[in-house]
């Protein structure tokens, strides 16, 4: 295998075991041992892996830091019994900023991961094999999770709180993204296999 | 808006939101297409038009919050900024008194100005129009080649001397000005017609609309123009994704040969050249031009939605004055100002919301429940108490309890009544004031003692608030000092909701019924915090919009001789049974009371009870009896009488119905 399909492969890797750091995590003591920031190290590792073979990859390396910082600082806080809502309602003018601040990085994230498996889309159209549909696989579990992010966002305000019934839909849309996280996993795995397993002479590099 | 402070909430919750925009699209700049960048101003749109502070929230930042303490602490003013509609109105707007009132009419003025200066360059701008001819027959052509070409619509074209580039000008009746004797390259009016294919001339007049009522705020202005700007690239974007190749760059080419030419931004009106940075950047944006793939306009909505979320708005919450004496005024006009803020939803959340008052002496949790004409008397005991020499915590009010309160209310006999509600707040005592002034403990009474306050709970400006009907009267129950949480199954010391009496031969006989109401209070104690571990608590904490989590019924009633002593003589065994009166008014099925010694009671409010009489009978016979928890929707209507079998030496001696006497309101 060349060294760009090594590098791509390794990408593709990275951005597997990203999602489940992501999306699963196991906390002692109230402290992650499967932290979220480590998912954006993982990224930040796969876009400069990949971005060579997808240009439009290196326009969320911005993204990904920022994302990286706030999740790490959020976990450095945790070792304190802290998190970033509770630092900045402590700090004196901590009321004007943490709403606003939190506000974008959802609108980050979102984005994030839908550009990130649109790009990803965009290689396996170049690599799948014939007829293998992988990328419209990719697009479809990528409009999947855009709407789960944005529809637990929105019912996560808009339920009333204290209702069994409000924990219930949240819970169901909770397991629905997890299964969707391992989908999403299972499509990068099997864009890596296209990759590694596409002949020489056909690959696109 | 009908005042200073609501212009500024008003604009204060748009200029946050505004902010968060701008962040937004900075960051999303190179990512998110034209469109999205234009659209979601209309995030901005929304905050604008939305009332802000409506419901008691507040979007992304505690505005309202701010707002409130500095309109306190600058004017002495305890009411309660309320923005009814994004627009000003001239609502109850009288000559001016205060430097407040006279900043309010300096805003109605310049915005008044400032419509009246865009109305008049439109209208200049129209005149200007008129002086020009149709437009010729060889431009016509290419005007309707260009449009057949792209599908575009066609209005009225006028060529005006003197103009340096075309535009589109009217909302309702559109006209394209074109400069006479100048060629105009095809593309140019592409661009146009596509300003007027959208009726991008309404959304100028909007942006002109809102600067003049924000004037006074620049960060506001920014975002006008921004949006703009942003109306230009997104007609760019229009233009690009219609051509090809050197067309593209032709295009370029055609707005940086603009870059230097002034231009004048008429309310209603559209124009290719909108000064020099702005040319700047949207070249740089055509560089950037790409087709976006499919499935952006998903996530372009999803993230407007995100970004629109906060609109809804989160709930006030209290904020607290602890500390000692009147140092930290900021702190005490916030707490105030949280008070007004929260208001009480629900005749039991300002219920509950009084209760805690008393019982934590808190006068900020007063305020919550109190009517905004008590704001500023309430504030001036608190600062009385604070000031002296003997300071309190800032937020500390006297209740003028008659002792020491147990952790823990009840709300008794809660009623209907015109358009309110009126109950009574029990609270049971750990010690009682004595004469000198002394505490006296429940031993020394005999038995636990309850204080008593009647209250009304009534709507007033949409929010529920409590009067007091009277001071407090001391109670002493039958109940065990140490245990008066059994206050939750009735106690007869106290008053009834309603009293059933009835004759029956020598016999009179009275049931009275009370219904004890209750909040859920019960809170699980932490148990690294409690001495006792693992527990529960009682939560202390104000809840504006509580619900009745149920309701107690609780029964008493007597049989009492009334007859002469011969007669009394001749009773040697008394038995009583009693129940409510079906709703349809039939008599429901009476249990028979044993003919030994005994009672019971019902689920159905049902009680009964027999004695065998000894020579010394006192002439009573009591009952006892509670029928649990009660959907509080099915407590009223309170049962209009009371069905009762009277058994005399053992035979059934009369079957009465017990009228309500007393109470039993809201049926």
């Amino acid at each position: 295998m060349t060294t760009s399909r090594e590098q791509l492969c390794r990408g593709l890797t990275c951005t597997a075991w990203g999602y489940f750091l992501l999306y699963f995590d196991f906390s002692l003591n109230g402290i992650s041992l499967l932290p979220d920031f480590a998912a954006f190290v993982l990224f930040l590792r796969a876009i400069g892996l990949m971005e060579e073979e997808e240009r439009d990859l290196a326009l969320l390396r911005p993204l990904a830091l920022a994302l990286l910082v706030w999740e790490g600082a959020d976990w450095l806080l945790s070792w304190l019994g802290e998190d970033l809502a509770s630092l900045f309602a402590a700090l004196n003018a901590g009321w004007l900023f943490y709403q606003p601040l939190y506000l974008t990085v959802q609108a980050m994230s979102l984005y994030f991961h839908f550009q990130l498996f649109t790009d990803l889309a965009a290689m396996a159209a170049r690599w799948q094999a014939e007829g293998q549909g992988l990328d419209r696989r990719l697009l479809r579990l990528r409009t999947a999770l855009t709407l789960l992010i944005t529809a637990t966002a929105v019912l996560t305000r808009l339920l009333p709180s204290g209702r069994g019934w409000s924990y219930g839909v949240l819970t169901a849309l909770l397991v629905v993204s997890l299964v969707v996280a391992v989908l999403l996993m299972l499509g990068a795995f099997a864009l890596r296999r296209a990759v590694r397993d596409r002949p020489l002479e056909e690959a696109p590099l | 808006m009908t005042d200073l402070w609501s212009v500024l909430l008003q604009g204060l919750t748009a200029s946050g939101a505004a902010l968060v925009l701008l962040g937004v699209k900075a960051i999303f700049r190179d990512k998110l297409s034209p469109r999205w960048q234009f659209g979601v101003w209309g995030v901005l749109l929304l905050a604008l038009l939305w009332p802000a502070g409506l419901g008691g929230r507040y979007a992304l930042v505690n505005w309202p919050l701010l707002v409130e303490t500095l309109k306190t602490a600058l004017t002495g003013d305890y009411g309660l900024t309320r923005v009814l509609f994004p627009i000003p109105l001239p609502l109850g707007l009288s000559a001016p008194r205060t430097v407040w009132d006279w900043l309010y009419l300096l805003y109605l003025a310049g915005a008044l100005f400032l419509l009246a200066r865009y109305a008049l360059s439109y209208l200049l701008l129209r005149r200007a129009l008129a002086r020009g001819g149709p437009a010729g027959p060889e431009r016509l052509s290419q005007l309707r080649r260009v449009a057949e070409t792209y599908g575009l619509p066609l209005c009225r074209a006028v060529e005006v001397p003197g103009l340096s580039t075309a535009f589109v000008c009217g909302v309702l009746r559109p006209v394209l000005a074109l400069p006479a004797g100048e060629p105009v390259d095809d593309k140019v009016v592409l661009h146009e017609l596509l300003h007027l294919r959208h009726r991008d001339a309404a959304w100028g007049l909007l942006l002109c609309l809102l600067k003049c009522l924000w004037w006074w705020d620049p960060l506001l202005w920014y975002c006008m123009d921004r949006a703009g700007n942003d109306l230009e690239s997104l007609c760019d974007q229009r233009v690009l994704e219609r051509l090809e190749g050197e067309d593209r760059r032709d295009y370029g080419r055609i707005l940086l040969s603009m870059a230097s030419r002034k231009y004048a931004r008429a309310p209603g009106t559209s124009s290719l050249s909108n000064g020099g940075k702005c040319i700047s950047d949207r070249i740089q944006a055509i560089a950037r031009f790409k087709r976006y793939p499919r499935g952006m306009a998903l996530v372009s909505v999803c993230m407007a939605v995100l970004l629109a979320l906060p609109l809804l708005g989160s709930a006030q919450g209290l904020v607290h004055a602890t500390g000692i004496g009147a140092e930290d005024q900021t702190e005490f006009l916030t707490a105030m100002a949280s008070a007004r803020l929260t208001p009480c939803t629900t005749a039991a959340g300002a219920l509950d919301s009084y209760a805690k008052a008393v019982l934590e002496e808190n006068g900020i949790y007063r305020a919550l429940c109190a009517p905004l004409s008590l704001h500023a008397s309430l504030a001036g005991e608190m600062e009385a108490a604070a000031s002296g020499p003997d300071p309190w915590v800032h937020e500390h009010w006297e209740p003028d309890l008659p002792g020491y309160p147990q952790r823990n209310y009840f709300l008794y006999g809660l009623a209907p009544v015109d358009g309110g509600y009126e109950a009574l707040l029990v609270l049971p005592m750990q010690f009682i004031w004595g004469a000198d002034g002394a505490p006296v403990y429940p031993p020394e009474w005999g038995n636990g003692c309850a204080a008593a306050q009647p209250l009304r709970a009534e709507e007033q400006d949409g929010r529920w608030v409590v009067l007091p009907l009277g001071g407090f009267t001391v109670y002493e129950t039958g109940q065990d000092p140490d245990n008066l949480s059994w206050l939750y199954w009735g106690d007869e010391s106290l008053p009834a909701a309603a009293v059933y009496r009835g004759e029956a031969g020598d016999f009179r006989l009275e049931v009275r019924l009370q219904t004890v109401w209750t909040v859920d209070n019960e809170v699980q104690l932490d148990p690294a915090a409690s001495f006792f571990g693992s527990g529960t608590g009682f939560d202390s904490t104000p809840k504006p919009a509580a619900v009745f989590e149920g309701v107690q019924l609780a029964s008493f009633g007597e049989a009492v001789f009334t007859g002469d002593e011969a007669a009394k003589a001749e009773l040697h065994h008394l038995g009583l049974s009693v129940a409510p009166m079906e709703e349809d008014g039939s008599r429901p099925a009476l249990e028979e009371p044993s003919h030994g010694a005994g009672g019971g009671s019902g689920s159905d409010g049902g009680m009964w009870a027999s004695r065998t009489l000894s020579s010394d009978w006192d002439g009573t016979l009591p009952l006892g009896g509670g029928s649990g928890g009660i959907d509080p929707d099915r407590v009223f209507p309170l049962p209009e009488g009371y069905a009762a079998d009277l058994y005399v030496n053992g035979e059934p001696a009369a079957s009465v119905v017990l009228e309500r006497v007393e109470g039993g309101e809201g049926s």
